[in-house]
């Protein structure tokens, strides 16, 4: 195990953006067969940094050497010619391609002018038999979950027999079993030869598996350290710059009145006419929390579209407050409902939308941003825009006047969570709140979705994360197959007996 | 931070202009190369009569010419303007155009030209803007409703059009000595007011201050209200237009109503200006329609700049006809300008350039200077 023989030399990596400096002056040596973590809050330039090695930004100063010879990566071209493979936190496919069709697009085999998809297939199925990469390889981009995307990405970068493989940030969607193969895979490879970069928030993750990690902070190199030889907190403490807690501190719940009611929702997939969502019922309270737990792809997602307007029902009723919400317009929805997406780029934000516009997208035409006769009141979106930026700490290169798109994904998020919480709705819909995000992000999102719970809002928590839904949810009702497999009490489930309602071995009588 | 402070006028805020003008720059070059390679001899002074738009050979009279020629066009411009920025891709214009010019004709020789004084003219222009919002109706309908491709709802009702028209021509409004639609009742045609003395042309009408005034209009719909607000964000991302509780099927009714109206608002001042002008009975859409793409691709989708852009086609349009005297083809004129507006379409990537450039510029200063970016 013990290799010495660097694979990469970072050397004075300095990479900037318009009001930012995403890496400062970092030197590296990744050693050959390691995995080795980068570990760092967002918009600690974790992400450029891999980026830059990856052809997809040219650092304005210092070099990388591969294999000991000094190299110049110009684009992703010449990076996947020398053996790098990056899968992407957000991922690089072609909607209305089939996984098949996505993984071989750029190296297809040809047989004369003609594309050879048999063999190609044949190599994909086997590379995805080898490693448990599940996914069918006709299913289209479009129709298939998150999770199922990102097997198609780690697969098409083991199409390519990369030898450097840079994961960013790749458990962010998985479930517990998944997470525990995708580590059984890394480890697999590693001891092939390949060596891996590993970017992640999840410190127990990389404690686990890899054999070294970097802490970066704020573009500069805090600290490489052997992860033997280290803790979590240590590692969290390095990253973050101070302490953290990893627990969700919390009273316990008091439940009040009802504000949400879903009967009997039913939902219908286009295309495969499958019930996707199956005559599914429960409540929420105010004053509580309750989380929608399971693997991804078993209609959780689309009983929110359902919930929150974006997909028509098929059955079922919603009332909120007592009301009957079931054919209310999103924007009717939004006025006692605030939702923070799953999908932060396709429906969070206007990326090519000032910050201060997205800040205001849920409140823009109330009487406080709007005049009678129709004019934007640019003050009120100024002021109200500094006010969260401030209260929320949300960072930008150029503050309100920020690009959503030039923002990093960390940033992104707290922006809608602010723009979300601040609607002071009595039901909030937090989807998947914490994708992505780091250490010191997580745990403030966290705290506010407590202290909503605390200011007598209802709550719904959508999450793939098993521990963000033990430490957050005051109730967890466990998706499988589109239907409750149970509804349960965090305090009194394990973890491992949760798995089982995950995985569908179990379940309870259903209850509303 | 003081040689930052003291430099007021910062360029990389202006990369949009810039790269407009460098464009046309280019455009120009490649256009005088042209000339230059057909006729050797006269490629100079031609080029130069294209490029003082024909004033030292006409005079102030072009003004009023210029004029003339930008109406159309700023209205069309505008009126993709606020299509594409909603995501619309209306290529309906000429289509629009044509109906409000007819609409525009008819109105007046059967129906306004014995109302009282300023209703002649009114009367004619508010329904050649009704029958431009009538044209977009349908595509609008089948794209909000039935999602139906806009580009080839909008440009299917331009042929249709084109061949409704003549009947339409034919049976109420055809000079079968001239081979045109009949003239326009005098009392029906735009007030001139100041703009004969300002332009020192005869037959200058008002109709590009009515232009200008919708385009400053659009502007402010577009930047400064809630409703440009959620047309624009329609446009950006439709996903989070409606995850915002927008409504995306009446936005893109009002867009395209709006973007045909004032195509429509364009064949009406044309063919009510005093100058007068006339369908004639060929298989053609009318230029001004699409010229509008190209005041709108000129003016980075923005309805304040379509004004320059209009105004600077105008400039070639009036310059390009008095290179004829020359014995310049008509054809070698459009090619031209076709050069120049083809060059236009580049101003985008030369924005994106000229950004990248002038950011590593920055960075060099930085590194002089010591400064460090925050």
């Amino acid at each position: 195990m013990e290799n010495t023989e660097n694979i990469i030399e970072f050397r004075h990596i300095t990479k900037r953006f318009p009001g930012i400096i995403a890496c400062n002056d970092i030197s590296l040596d990744i050693r050959k067969g390691e995995i080795h973590a980068l570990l760092g809050e967002n918009g600690a330039g974790k992400s450029t940094l891999m980026s830059v090695l990856f052809g997809m930004y040219t650092p304005e100063e210092g070099t990388i050497s591969i294999r000991g010879k000094e190299v110049k990566i110009t684009n992703p071209r010449v990076a996947t010619e020398l053996g790098i493979g990056m899968v992407h936190q957000h991922f690089k496919l072609v909607q209305n391609y089939t996984v098949l069709q996505n993984i071989v697009l750029g190296s297809e085999t040809l047989k004369g002018p003609f594309l050879d998809m048999d063999s190609c297939r044949k190599k994909v199925v086997e590379l995805s038999e080898k490693y448990g990469l599940a996914v069918d390889p006709d299913a289209l981009i479009e129709n298939i979950t998150v999770g199922q995307q990102q097997r198609c990405e780690i697969l098409k970068m083991l199409y390519r027999e990369a030898e450097i493989l840079i994961f960013d940030e790749p458990t962010a969607v998985l479930t517990p079993q998944e997470i525990d193969e995708l580590m059984e895979i890394m480890k697999g490879l590693a001891k092939e030869g390949h060596t891996i970069l590993f970017i992640s928030h999840k410190l127990e993750e990389i404690k686990r598996v890899s054999d070294r990690v970097t802490i970066l902070r704020r573009g500069k190199l805090v600290k490489t350290l052997n992860a033997a030889d280290t803790t979590t907190t240590q590692m969290g403490e390095l990253m973050v710059g101070r302490e953290v807690s990893f627990h969700v501190d919390k009273k316990p719940a008091e439940p009040k009145e009802e504000v949400l009611r879903v009967e009997h929702l039913t939902m219908i997939n286009d295309e495969t006419k499958k019930k996707v969502v199956n005559d599914v019922s429960f409540s929420v309270r105010k004053g509580e929390i309750l989380a929608i737990a399971g693997i991804d792809g078993n209609g959780q997602s689309e009983l929110i579209y359902g919930l929150t307007g974006i997909m028509p029902i098929h059955e079922g009723k919603i009332l909120i407050n007592g009301k009957d919400y079931t054919k209310k317009s999103i924007r009717d929805r939004n006025l006692v409902m605030s939702h923070i997406p799953e999908d932060r780029h396709k429906y969070g934000l206007i990326l090519d939308y000032p910050l201060s516009y997205n800040l205001a997208l849920k409140n823009y035409f109330k009487p406080d941003f709007v005049s009678k006769t129709g004019f934007l009141k640019f003050n009120k979106f100024d002021s109200y825009a500094d006010e969260l930026i401030d209260k929320f700490d949300i960072r930008s290169g150029q503050g309100k006047i920020t690009m959503a798109r030039s923002m990093s994904g960390g940033n992104q998020q707290k922006a809608i969570v602010a723009r979300e919480i601040d609607q002071n709705a009595d039901l909030l819909v937090a989807v998947q709140p914490t994708r992505g995000l780091d250490v010191g992000a997580i745990e403030f999102i966290h705290k506010q979705l407590v202290e909503q719970r605390d200011k007598d809002k209802a709550v719904l928590l959508m999450s793939f994360e098993l521990d963000e839904v033990m430490d957050v949810a005051d109730r967890v009702i466990v998706m499988f197959e589109g239907e409750i497999m149970g509804n349960l009490d965090p305090k009194k489930v394990s973890v491992e007996e949760m798995g089982l309602y995950m995985a569908g071995v179990k379940r309870e009588g259903k209850e509303s | 931070m003081s040689v930052k402070a003291k430099k007021k006028f910062d360029i990389s805020n202006h990369t949009a202009v810039l790269s407009s003008l460098i464009a046309i720059l280019g455009g120009l070059i490649i256009a005088f190369l042209v000339l230059v390679l057909t006729n050797p001899s006269k490629g100079v002074p031609a080029f130069t009569t294209l490029i003082t738009g024909g004033f030292q050979m006409g005079g102030m009279k072009n003004l009023g010419t210029l004029f003339y020629f930008a109406t159309p066009i700023l209205c069309t411009g505008v009126a993709m303007c606020v299509a594409f920025q909603a995501g619309i891709f209306n290529i309906g214009g000429p289509g629009q155009y044509s109906v409000g010019a007819l609409a525009a004709i008819l109105t007046s020789l059967y129906f306004s030209k014995d109302l009282p004084a300023p209703l002649t003219w009114v009367v004619p222009l508010l329904v050649s803007i009704l029958a431009g919002a009538v044209w977009a109706l349908i595509p609008g309908i089948l794209k909000a409703y039935f999602n139906v491709n806009v580009v080839i709802g909008t440009i299917m009702f331009n042929y249709i059009e084109m061949y409704y028209m003549m009947h339409w021509i034919n049976d109420y409004c055809y000079d079968a000595m001239k081979g045109q639609t009949r003239a326009i009742p005098a009392p029906c045609k735009l007030p001139q007011w100041f703009m004969p003395a300002l332009t020192q042309n005869k037959s200058a009408d008002i109709g590009i201050i009515i232009a200008i005034i919708v385009a400053v209009l659009c502007w402010v719909l577009m930047e400064k209200t809630e409703l440009g607000y959620e047309l624009k964000a329609c446009g950006k991302n439709a996903d989070a237009s409606k995850y915002a509780g927008i409504k995306s099927k009446r936005n893109i009714m009002i867009s395209i109503l709006l973007s045909g109206a004032l195509c429509g608002l364009g064949g009406g001042l044309t063919h009510l200006s005093v100058s007068g002008t006339y369908i004639t009975m060929k298989e053609a859409l009318a230029a001004e329609g699409f010229n509008g793409i190209a005041v709108c691709c000129l003016a980075n989708n923005s309805p304040l700049a379509a004004i320059f852009g209009a105004l600077f086609l105008a400039f070639l349009t009036v310059g390009g006809n008095y290179m004829q005297i020359f014995g310049f083809q008509r054809e070698i004129v459009s090619v031209i300008t076709s050069v120049i507006i083809y060059f236009a379409a580049f101003s985008l990537f030369l924005k994106q350039m000229l950004e990248k450039a002038l950011n590593r510029q920055k960075k060099e200063v930085n590194k002089v200077t010591g400064e460090e970016l925050k």
